[in-house]
């Protein structure tokens, strides 16, 4: 299509404008905002769309504000090898004109309209101009080329295929639908198909529960019939038992009669047996008492033999014993006078040893007292000596001390050397001199030669103290020496040595004083002697008891261990008499009572004989010895002729088969009773499984379960049917799909690399993009940076937007379907050297296209666009 | 029908009673949607009116069932009382014989409270093989069935018959297949023929009414010896359901035996296989299912074989779908079913589809050419959604 001449009046706030295009090439409009460059575009979808009577809103919102005319817009175009000239007038004077060359065919009113939107629709591709012709608003919108019809087809062409249609879209979304009335966009079954599957999957569970119910009644069925027959049988068995049970009885009847005969045999051989030992017993218990009274007799005989001897026994102790006892008193009686005479000589001994005792302690008292004299003594002399050690040593040093001070005076002063020369007298300090001399002048010296001179030596200052010191020193001796009452050191050394001595003195006379007490105090000495003294006063007498005294104390010593000797003896005699005593006692008692329980059994035995011949003549009164024994004779006899009898019978039971009758008929008994337990709890079960079936039956559960199935039936073929009309569908969605994507797959292939030419022109060589399913840009990649579309910046994607534009116009252009590109208000975002290259690619897309820029700059495109043609409005 | 004297004239002339049996009352068709369902059992229990009606249309003296009154033990209570409530309209006494879907098990409906209280009086279950006197002069013994599955001859009893008091017309009642139509000879519980037969030519029994068979059929040479079939039919496969048997026994010397099957079936079940090649075989079709006279009452069983436009499947679809509306049922019978399209369809050619969706389309035809259903159906679908005309 080329849009050749465009007028609009009363349009919007425009009154009048004529537009007139360049059939190829690029034709910018300018005009300022709100001068209606964009009503062009809208003005001339309006004239094919709207018919001149519609009432349209977007009709109306076109109609000048407050002014009462018509709307009319009249246009100039070409499609295919027609040209249409084309009028439509709304709102007054309502008009629709076509003229159609070269046919020259006209059309008024609605015809025209009709006529016009067929021829429209017949060479333009609607989704092609959708996406060429783009308002302001529009233009960063990268536009899809897979939904434009005639990109698909120009694809188709470009990839060798056939010449596509617009109907595959449509197709394709009317599969898409049809799908998804049984499938959800993930493939599970929704709606009609989910719904018959719900319900067949319900109605085969129904069915399932049902046939189970009805298996369970067809079980209980099948078990009842087994359980009848089980029962019929077991009866028969029961009946059957029943009469075997009774057979036994009756044959166990007869053999009764024989039962009891051997019965009461028994019992009389049980009685004769019984009789038998009862005389058997009082024979014996005769016997016995004959025996026991024999017995009886000779133990009473021994016993009173023992008791006899053991009486001579006690006799002979008794007399032993009376022995002892007077030979024991004897050697006591000596025993006693032995001690006696230890005695006497042990107190004799004892005197002599205290008047010795007394002699010796009394000496010994006479020394300590001289002792405790010379103690005295020795005490006296050192308290009258005074000095001491330290006292002499004190002395001692004070006369060093003045012997030094002499030393360092005489050392200090001057000495004075006085040589006689002549004859003179010469004193010194008014004492004449006679030979030679030399002193020390610690004082002022006067040597004087009487007559001739007096020499004064005055010594110096310290000499004089010297002098002092010295004086001084002694002094102090002096001090001392009086005060300890001595002349001089000598006298002092003297003292000291006395006192000295004296000390000695007294530790001696203590020694010796310590030595003579021996460890005790005087008063224990004085005590001691007093006791013995007043001992040997109150035991004065040496002449008791002994004959002939012995005097010294060895002798009494003697006398005394003799007399212990004599005691020791009689004290041995003492016991060796007690222990035969004891011997004796001992034996005495023992016979004693030996001879007590000899005459107690005597006793008793003989009271026992006694019983023994009573209770046998007792029993000899009441039935004599013969007697009795010919009685258990005949009891012997009559138990062989019993037991003989009860044998025979015996035998008789036996060969009657009695005891197998008997088991027999407990075996039969208890197993017709096991079965009649049997027969009673299968008919119990019967009943139990007959009442079920009742039940069963009242529930009619056959007929449930028969419609269940065919509810089932009926929900399998409904799903069945929904299954094939949804297996189609998907088959087809399926089918169409994969050809689709495939074709895509060609397709994209010549789409980019037109729109990448284009893109290189404006972004350089490294420019590309990825196509995706829908023949959408998806990414651009740029220097080998990939980027989503909508990542780009505002004038990128607006250039893209263009690029693609571009790239499917000139797709399209080709076969004369193609449409104008009208850009509105484009690339406002674009830099000066992008708007320069994109001004180059629209030139050259005007050479196969026709391409209608709007502007509002007019310098956008004038200076970009080569050979542009530029129209005001 | 040749009636030579009038029942209850007299006690030696002869008797006429009507022959039914598998009445298979509470039966469930799998094939009928729930309102069939409902109006076809009903139509089973009204048969026993209709029955009720022929007897005293032809003054029958008594009607017997040859078993099978039930279709099981565990039938729906209300369907024991509708039966109890339409016996209590049949104007003549009614036996009964149990036979292997309602046998005398365990649980058997025959002692059931429901039916036991509302039984009527003139209808008598032949629970054993007693005799029963239902008129003067004739003596009908039953052999019922006593479990479901039948180990020997239901009418082994019959070979030892002694023959009935003089005069006495004597029916026996059985039930089971006879070992002359049996496909498997090794069933334990056939009715062997031969005994019966000698019963009947040395005059111990003079008609033996069977039950089981639902197709209405004489057996044997004698003319005795009969199926009644079922009065409605159960199975489009059975022959001459629908009907029950007007059975004439003459007595005296004569001993004649008229049988006349006579109908009361309302239902049809029809089996019908068509093959189409083109529009003209569909409306072949459809003129033939619209000439079926009670629609409602009529079971299609129906076989397409053949080969059709994407065009004419779609047609025949519609088709069917508006006579299943109709008809109790139209079943397509899957044995039968075999209906392709045409892949080199000229509409096909003619449909405004190109470039990937026109591949699709031909890879469909491919598939379907193969014997594909499902690709048939994608075509048809394809060929409705591109907007090409049914």
């Amino acid at each position: 299509m080329r849009l050749h001449r465009l007028r609009l009046r009363n349009f919007r706030g425009v009154t009048d404008r004529e537009l007139t295009f360049h059939p190829t090439g690029v034709t910018v409009v300018v005009g300022d905002n709100e001068t209606g460059k964009s009503s062009l575009l809208e003005a001339f979808r309006l004239l094919f769309e709207v018919p001149d009577d519609s009432k349209a809103t977007k009709l109306r919102a076109v109609q000048p504000a407050g002014s009462d005319v018509g709307t009319e817009v009249e246009a100039d175009v070409s499609v295919g090898e027609l040209r249409l000239h084309y009028r439509k007038r709304w709102f007054k004077q309502r008009a629709t004109e076509l003229r159609v060359e070269p046919e020259g065919r006209t059309w008024t009113g609605r015809e025209a309209h009709d006529e016009a939107r067929r021829l429209f629709g017949e060479h333009v591709d609607e989704t092609l101009w959708a996406a060429l012709a783009v308002g302001q608003e529009q233009t960063l919108t990268v536009p899809v080329a897979g939904t434009v019809t005639s990109v698909l087809t120009a694809l188709d062409e470009v990839a060798g295929g056939e010449s596509d249609h617009g109907a595959t879209v449509p197709l394709v979304e009317a599969v898409e639908a049809e799908y998804l009335r049984y499938f959800t966009p993930t493939g599970r079954p929704t709606g009609a198909y989910a719904e018959a599957l719900r319900r067949r999957d319900e109605a085969r569970r129904l069915a399932q529960d049902a046939r189970a119910r009805l298996t369970e009644v067809d079980q209980d069925v099948a078990r009842a019939e087994r359980l009848s027959q089980d029962h019929d049988r077991l009866a028969a068995r029961l009946a059957e038992q029943s009469r075997r049970v009774d057979e036994l009885e009756r044959r166990r009847q007869a053999a009764a009669e024989l039962i009891a005969s051997v019965e009461r045999l028994s019992q009389n051989r049980d009685l004769a047996e019984e009789r038998l030992v009862t005389a058997r017993g009082e024979l014996e218990r005769r016997t016995l008492l004959r025996g026991e009274a024999a017995h009886r007799e000779e133990t009473a005989a021994a016993t009173a033999a023992t008791a006899r001897q053991a009486e001579q026994a006690l006799r002979e102790a008794e007399r032993d014993l009376a022995e002892a006892t007077a030979q024991l008193r004897q050697a006591r009686e000596e025993l006693t006078a032995r001690h006696t005479a230890v005695r006497a000589a042990e107190a004799h001994l004892g005197r002599l040893r205290d008047r010795a005792d007394l002699a010796e302690l009394e000496a010994k008292l006479a020394e300590v007292r001289h002792a405790q004299d010379e103690e005295r003594r020795w005490a006296a002399e050192l308290d009258r000596l005074t000095i001491t050690d330290a006292d002499v040593e004190e002395v001692e040093a004070a006369h060093r001390r003045v012997l030094a001070a002499r030393a360092a005076r005489d050392a200090g002063a001057p000495t004075v050397v006085v040589r006689r020369i002549g004859l003179g007298d010469i004193d010194i300090d008014g004492r004449p001199v006679a030979g030679d001399t030399e002193l020390s002048v610690a004082d002022d010296t006067t040597v004087a030669v009487a007559g001739v001179a007096e020499v004064t030596v005055r010594p110096g200052a310290g000499v004089a103290e010297l002098a002092a010191a010295c004086a001084e020193a002694e002094h102090a001796e002096r001090e001392l020496l009086a005060t300890l009452g001595v002349e001089n050191v000598a006298e002092a050394r003297r003292a000291a040595r006395a006192r000295a001595e004296a000390e000695r003195g007294l530790r001696a006379a203590r020694e010796t004083l310590h030595r003579r007490l021996g460890g005790e105090s005087l008063e224990q000495l004085l005590l001691r002697r007093d006791v013995l003294a007043r001992r040997l006063a109150e035991d004065p007498g040496d002449d008791d008891g002994a004959p002939d005294p012995p005097t010294g104390i060895e002798e009494a010593r003697a006398r005394l261990a003799r007399a212990q000797q004599d005691e020791s003896a009689a004290a041995r005699l003492v016991a060796e008499a007690e222990e035969r005593e004891a011997r004796c006692r001992k034996q005495y008692e023992a016979a004693s009572e030996h001879a007590t329980v000899a005459r107690v059994r005597a006793e008793q035995e003989q009271e026992r004989r006694d019983d023994a011949f009573a209770a046998l003549a007792t029993a000899r009164a009441e039935k004599d010895d013969t007697t009795l024994e010919e009685e258990v004779r005949a009891c012997e006899s009559r138990l062989a002729a019993v037991a003989e009898e009860l044998a025979r019978a015996r035998e008789a039971l036996a060969a009657s088969g009695l005891d197998t009758i008997e088991d027999q008929l407990a075996d039969a008994t208890s197993l017709r009773d096991q079965l009649r337990r049997q027969v009673e709890e299968l008919h119990d079960e019967l009943r139990r499984v007959e009442g079920r079936l009742e039940m069963a039956g009242a529930h009619g559960l056959a007929s449930a379960a028969e419609r269940a199935e065919a509810d089932q039936a009926q929900a399998e073929a409904q799903l069945e049917n929904v299954e094939r009309k949804a297996g189609a569908a998907r088959r087809l969605r399926e089918t169409l799909t994969r050809h689709q994507v495939e074709a895509r797959r060609r397709y994209a292939a010549p789409l980019r690399e037109r729109i990448e030419a284009l893109g290189r022109v404006l972004h350089g060589p490294s420019f590309g993009v990825v196509l995706g399913e829908n023949l959408e840009v998806r990414e651009r990649v740029l220097d080998g940076v990939s980027l989503p579309v909508t990542s780009l910046s505002t004038g990128a994607r607006e250039q893209l937007a263009t690029i693609v534009r571009l790239a499917i116009a000139g797709l399209t252009a080709s076969d004369g379907s193609g449409v104008p590109v009208v850009l509105d208000d484009a690339l406002g975002w674009s830099d000066p050297a992008r708007l320069q290259a994109m001004g180059s690619l629209l030139a050259r897309a005007g050479s196969t296209t026709q391409v209608i820029l709007l502007t509002c700059v007019p310098d956008r495109y004038a200076s970009t666009v080569p050979g542009a043609r530029i129209v005001r409005l | 029908m040749a009636i030579t004297s009038r029942p209850g004239a007299s006690d030696t002339v002869g008797v006429r009673f009507v022959h039914s049996s598998d009445w298979q009352l509470g039966m469930v068709r799998h094939f009928l949607g729930p309102e069939a369902q409902a109006r076809y059992g009903q139509a089973r229990i009204d048969a026993i009116e209709r029955i009720g009606a022929l007897a005293g249309e032809v003054a029958a003296a008594f009607v017997v069932v040859a078993g099978d009154v039930f279709d099981a033990n565990q039938v729906d209570r209300h369907v024991v009382l509708r039966t109890c409530e339409a016996l209590r309209a049949v104007p003549c006494p009614v036996l009964l014989l149990p036979g292997n879907h309602d046998s005398l098990e365990p649980g058997t409906v025959w002692t059931s409270s429901t039916l036991t209280t509302h039984l009527p009086s003139h209808v008598d279950v032949l629970s054993d093989s007693e005799p029963r006197r239902p008129t003067p002069g004739v003596e009908v013994v039953g052999f019922p069935w006593r479990t479901r599955r039948a180990l020997t001859d239901p009418l082994a009893a019959v070979a030892d018959l002694d023959p009935p008091a003089d005069g006495l017309i004597r029916v026996v009642v059985g039930h089971g297949q006879v070992d002359s139509l049996a496909p498997d000879v090794d069933e334990p519980a056939l009715i062997r023929l031969a005994p019966v037969e000698r019963a009947i030519h040395e005059g111990r029994l003079h008609y033996l009414a069977l039950g089981d068979r639902h197709s209405t059929t004489e057996v044997g040479t004698t003319g005795r010896i009969w199926y009644s079939g079922t009065p409605e039919p159960t199975r489009p496969e059975e022959e001459r359901p629908g009907e029950v048997l007007v059975v004439e026994l003459a007595g005296g010397e004569r001993q004649a035996c008229t049988v006349t099957p006579t109908r009361v079936g309302t239902w049809r079940l029809l089996s019908h296989v068509v093959e189409v090649d083109g529009d003209d075989d569909l409306d072949q079709l459809a003129g033939w299912l619209d000439d079926q006279p009670d629609k409602t009452r009529t079971v299609v069983r129906l076989g397409v074989r053949g080969t059709l436009s994407v065009a004419g499947l779609t047609r025949l679809e519609t088709l069917l779908d508006a006579y299943e509306e109709v008809f109790a049922a139209v079943q397509r019978w899957g044995r039968h079913w075999d209906v392709g399209v045409f892949p080199d369809d000229a509409a096909l050619d003619e449909l405004p589809v190109t470039g990937p969706a026109r591949a699709a389309l031909e890879e469909l035809r491919i598939a379907t050419g193969a014997g594909d259903a499902e690709a048939a159906n994608a075509l048809a679908l394809l060929h409705r959604l591109a907007g090409g005309a049914a």
